[in-house]
């Protein structure tokens, strides 16, 4: 009698454990273990990445990267009330969110250790120094060829071609082929 | 067993129960945190690798766009030598900043498209293959054409026609009817709407894609079969032996046997499949990716 007992009371306990044991997996959050900060560069990268692919995959990362204007630069970091509509996506998602952004854009030059460009989304000093330990970044390349016009006004209307255009940020890395050159944009945010 | 020593054994079995349920779900949940075990670092390295192989195709797109423009002849070489640069350069770039390895080449064998041309003058006949030789399928079942030119230079005998006829999905027909009644004069037929002429002395260009003809230097323009009828296409020439000319066709269908003999064909890649070879930090594979041809 007391040995069937114990031995109900043990299927039962068994039953307990692995019900507990099920509710209390799916209770709790079983992934990765990360503290507030990098929870918050998680998020910041996938936003990050989001805006570049979408950018890229609708063409406007290309049109800013092939932007060109005399003088003073079209993509400038305006907080507020760009007209370029990858400059309207960073404003958005990040600038209206209160974050800040570094945008580099990296090219290739035989002739000189040059070789990258920044665009800042505020003059500060934090900003336009190194990167904060605790940014998040995404990048995407850009391909140019030697025939792709020059972006102008606000990055969608078309001047001369890349090649022809004096005093573009990027020179032609291939000057005996279709390519222009490679861009890589890497956006850092914090 | 009195109550007591029942209560006790209750009381330390419940003990026993709960630390057992703890211990399973911190036991299960430090698995997923420790990085060895968890999935993190991997999904991290596959979220990369297909941003990174989505850039590249497009690349891979703008590239191919841009060295098949309008010309055909020797795309293959051009385009490998793009590759060549462009994996160059992007290697170079790319180095400095994550360390990403990439070589793209172009795989012939495993792109898409056949080309069939005659670059001679003489008669629209059939190339090879068996059943009538003067009316007779370019291609059947034809989802994409990258280029359609054809120049009429002569037809012998007046009131003669040659006819190029496209049929869509639907089973509508385009029809491009070429006579020579002194000038010559070109007639396309949509499905729907009226007939366009142009006309003119000399050789008849004709690009049926672009719609887009030109005789003796008298430009013209008509609607393409491509703009009035759906795919897949039948593409067919009637009454070849009327004119004579020649045409350039590559596209991606049917090249069927009772138009062709062996070796009347040749691959083209409409589509170009393209081995690509990533050795990045944390992960290095290959693929063999189809190239959307990016026109824009």
């Amino acid at each position: 009698m007391r040995g069937q007992a114990y031995t109900l009371e043990g299927v039962l306990a068994a039953i307990v454990v692995v019900t507990a044991t099920v509710y209390g997996l799916s209770a709790v959050d079983t992934g990765p273990f990360q503290t507030g900060t990098q929870q918050r560069i998680a998020a910041l990268e996938t936003r990050a990445s989001d805006t570049l692919s979408l950018a890229a995959e609708t063409g406007a990362l290309h049109n800013a990267t092939a932007c060109y204007s005399v003088g003073t630069p079209t993509l400038n970091g305006n907080q507020t009330g760009s007209s370029t509509e990858f400059e309207m996506m960073l404003n958005r998602t990040f600038d209206r969110q209160g974050n800040q952004y570094n945008l580099y854009l990296s090219y290739w030059n035989s002739d000189s250790s040059a070789r990258q460009t920044a665009l800042v989304s505020q003059e500060t000093g934090e900003n336009v120094a190194d990167r904060p330990a605790d940014a998040a970044v995404a990048t995407e390349t850009v391909t140019l060829t030697d025939d792709m016009p020059a972006r102008i006004g606000d990055c969608s209307g078309t001047g001369p071609p890349l090649s022809a255009v004096d005093g573009y940020f990027a020179p032609d890395a291939e000057p005996d082929s279709v390519v222009y050159n490679v861009v890589e944009v890497r956006l850092v945010v914090w | 067993m009195v109550a007591s020593e029942r209560g006790q054994l209750l009381l330390i079995g419940g003990i026993a129960v709960a630390i057992v349920v703890f211990s399973t779900i911190l036991f299960a949940h430090s698995l997923a945190v420790t990085d060895g075990i968890t999935t993190t670092g991997s999904a991290d390295t596959i979220e990369r690798s297909a941003d990174r192989e989505a850039s590249v195709e497009r690349d891979l797109g703008v590239l191919a766009a841009r060295t098949r423009g309008d010309d055909l002849d020797g795309f293959e070489e051009r385009y490998e030598n793009a590759l060549r640069n462009y994996t160059r350069t992007h290697n170079r770039v790319v180095a400095s900043s994550g360390g990403t390895y990439l070589n793209a080449t172009l795989n012939e064998s495993a792109s898409l498209g056949t080309e069939v041309n005659q670059t001679t003058a003489s008669r629209f006949n059939r190339p090879g293959g068996t059943g009538s030789n003067v009316h007779w399928d370019i291609a059947r079942s034809v989802d994409r054409v990258v280029v359609f030119n054809l120049t009429v230079t002569r037809i012998p005998g007046v009131g003669r026609e040659f006819i190029v006829k496209v049929e869509g999905d639907s089973g509508d027909t385009w029809k491009m009817v070429v006579t020579e009644p002194g000038n010559k004069e070109v007639a396309v037929t949509p499905p729907s709407g009226p007939t366009t002429t142009c006309s003119g002395s000399g050789d008849a260009d004709v690009d049926l894609l672009a719609g887009t003809c030109d005789i003796g230097g008298t430009p013209g323009t008509f609607p393409s079969f491509t703009e009035t009828l759906d795919a897949p296409y039948t593409v067919r020439i009637e009454k070849g032996n009327r004119a004579r000319g020649t045409y350039r066709f590559a596209a991606i269908g049917n090249f069927p046997g009772t138009s062709y003999d062996s070796g009347d064909t040749a691959p083209y890649p409409v589509v170009p499949a393209v081995d690509t070879t990533y050795d990045t930090p944390s992960a290095s594979y290959n693929r063999t990716v189809r190239v959307g041809v990016d026109d824009g």
